[in-house]
């Protein structure tokens, strides 16, 4: 399998008032296309700011980041976001889908963006939403919908445009285990029939038990790294 | 779909979005209801000014102009006919003009003697209109009894009446006394001061013969299809009218050609007044608004939003929040100002006099409000930019903002 990220010698500094935290110190990672990987570690060890530096949301302080072949280390704003469009999708923690649209809106909400039809999108997006259990649901509001449901809508807004990584912080911070277990088992289903990667932050046992590649950091530093 | 998700995010908090756009259309409203008032204040001053006694272009001897006396007439010659043949004019009337005393036995009063020709005046000015008592005067008969038709203030001043004779004194155009004896046959009010208080209007071959004019006249006024045109129609007129004065009325009442440009301009400080009290809140609604979405900004921005489209979702907000204000306002605001054009606006609300003189014009306590394109569309049109300076900081705010930061809501 081919690199799909590699993250070479990155620190990550920033400051908290006068005094500067080291949130990654010099970490280098490899990871391969259609990886189903977890960076694991206690609050703090820096897995998030990695995976927000991976997803050219933050910068790094010093290294170098390519993601998809592609140097991401020195992007501008604009660059990063017309790169995350096109070959990242986000989950976040809290759901974050946006209130005022339906769930199908949420998921086709990329794809809207990319400039595909409104034909296509459906398409791609109904088939996706069936798919997560949320057929019957798509033109409900993120209120309407429970946290799981809310988290596979994300989920499905995350895949739809077939990007070639999925970065996923803490999916299932906010859900109960049986909820947490189903939305990894869609996850880890479409990485298996779609090949894309999925790369997490997580330090719930269940992602963990799920993942068949375990990235340990610790006090921004990688310390394991364990293949199922 | 940003236009969508512009539109959606003013209908989450409902109260704050019809608070400002409430705010917004009352704003407007008044602006609107205020131009129409200043329009139709301006309209009535004009016509006041021009459809009485000026006139909206007159045409005289320059030397009349410099120093008004009855030897500085002009021949009437083909005049009539070459200005009503300039494209613009609606009607031509001539005028002499005298000044002298005019009295009856018991008193007598400083007057301005005015003769016309009573058809033709009908045609260029609403002086017919005036009449309060008896009649307009009648066509002049050769031996016939002279008729005279004064202004009541004039009369009430002399302590004259209809049928009365009235005695006039003036300096005729060879330097002799000029005089006659005429019957009064109406009194009239216009509202314009000066013709109420001292005018008196006479057949014009009358008092042509009386000031030894012989077929010369001190003044030619025409009446225009359009008055705002009237500077234009004056250019076409002169080159027919060779070492004549040709003056619009904007020449020869200035001050209420400034007051118009004064107006004008003052609308803008009231803009300014209005606008600055509504930028405020507009400017408060739309970056609480902003503020509240952070985390979600931050997630736009994250799976792909540029920061120029999510700059131009939030302005789109603030301009679509006050377009809509500023049409409503709009619209009730030209409902408004139309019930005041039909049904007038009663000043005496305000005041307890029956009639107020402003410019030595006249307006009643009924003024009538001008509803027009700009007085309707100018307050919308400059609401524009005061939506755009209001929309771009909470914009500029959204797009500057870091995903990560906004995201864990370390902003």
């Amino acid at each position: 399998m081919s690199a799909i990220i590699e993250v070479k010698e990155v620190t990550r500094t920033y400051m908290q008032g006068d005094i500067p935290v080291h949130a990654l110190r010099g970490v280098d990672l490899t990871i391969s296309s259609g990886e189903f990987s977890v960076l694991a570690g206690p609050s703090g060890s820096g897995k998030t700011t990695l995976l927000n530096i991976i997803g050219c949301i933050d910068g790094a302080s010093s290294g170098q980041v390519r993601v998809s072949g592609h140097d991401v280390t020195d992007m501008t704003r604009t660059q990063g976001a017309e790169f995350r469009l096109t070959h990242i999708g986000f989950v976040f923690q809290a759901y974050n889908l946006l209130p005022v649209l339906t769930a199908y809106e949420n998921a086709e909400f990329v794809l809207m963006l990319q400039g595909v039809s409104a034909a296509e999108r459906k398409k791609i997006v109904e088939p996706l939403l069936a798919d997560v259990g949320l057929k019957d649901m798509m033109h409900r509001r993120p209120h309407q919908l429970s946290g799981g449901q809310q988290q596979r809508v994300a989920v499905v807004r995350a895949i739809a445009s077939k990007p070639s990584i999925v970065l996923a912080d803490e999916p299932t911070a906010n859900l109960d285990s049986e909820t947490s277990d189903g939305l990894m088992a869609v996850m880890e289903n479409l990485n298996k029939e779609f090949g894309i990667t999925f790369l997490f932050s997580s330090h719930d046992e269940l992602v963990l038990e799920r993942a068949r590649r375990i990235i340990r950091l610790d006090s921004g530093k990688i310390v394991g790294d364990e293949y199922d | 779909m940003i236009f969508r998700l512009a539109i959606r995010n003013l209908f989450r908090n409902r109260w704050r979005s019809a608070l400002t756009v409430g705010g917004i259309a009352i704003a407007v409203m008044l602006l609107v209801w205020t131009l129409a008032y200043i329009e139709g204040f301006v309209a009535e001053m004009v016509r006041g000014a021009t459809a009485v006694d000026i006139g909206q272009i007159k045409v005289q001897n320059p030397e009349y102009v410099e120093r008004p006396s009855a030897r500085h007439g002009f021949a009437l010659g083909t005049h009539l006919e070459d200005i009503r043949a300039v494209p613009g004019v609606e009607a031509v009337a001539p005028r002499v003009r005298v000044y002298g005393l005019v009295g009856n036995e018991d008193t007598s009063g400083v007057a301005q003697i005015i003769g016309i020709d009573p058809e033709l005046e009908g045609q260029v000015s609403v002086l017919d209109k005036g009449i309060t008592q008896g009649r307009w005067l009648g066509k002049g008969v050769a031996d016939g009894p002279r008729e005279a038709v004064i202004g009541e203030r004039l009369a009430t001043h002399i302590h004259a009446k209809i049928g009365d004779e009235l005695v006039l004194f003036f300096e005729a155009a060879d330097g002799s006394l000029g005089n006659d004896v005429l019957t009064i046959v109406g009194l009239l009010e216009t509202g314009n001061t000066a013709i109420d208080r001292n005018a008196v209007y006479m057949n014009l071959t009358d008092l042509q013969y009386d000031a030894a004019l012989e077929d010369n006249v001190h003044e030619i006024v025409v009446k225009t299809t359009d008055i705002l045109a009237a500077d234009q129609i004056a250019a076409a007129m002169r080159p027919k009218l060779p070492g004549l004065a040709v003056r619009p009325w904007k020449e020869m009442v200035p001050e209420i050609s400034q007051m118009i440009d004064v107006s004008q301009k003052s609308d803008l400080i009231l803009f300014a007044m209005v606008y600055l009290i509504v930028a405020f809140g507009l400017f408060n609604a739309q970056r609480m608004s902003a503020l509240e979405r952070t985390r979600e900004f931050g997630v736009i921005l994250a799976i792909g939003v540029k920061p120029l489209q999510l700059f131009g979702t939030v302005l789109l907000e603030t301009i679509f929040v006050t377009l809509v204000g500023a049409l409503i306002g709009a619209g009730l605001g030209a409902a408004l100002s139309w019930y005041h054009t039909v049904y007038g606006l009663d000043l005496s609300l305000f005041s307890d006099r029956a009639n107020f003189d402003v410019m030595g014009i006249s307006f009643s306590n009924r003024l009538y409000f001008s509803v027009t394109l700009n007085a309707v569309f100018k307050p919308v049109i400059y609401i524009v930019p005061v939506a755009f300076l209001c929309g771009i900081w909470p914009a500029w705010k959204a797009a500057r903002l870091s995903a990560v930061e906004a995201i864990s809501g370390r902003t």
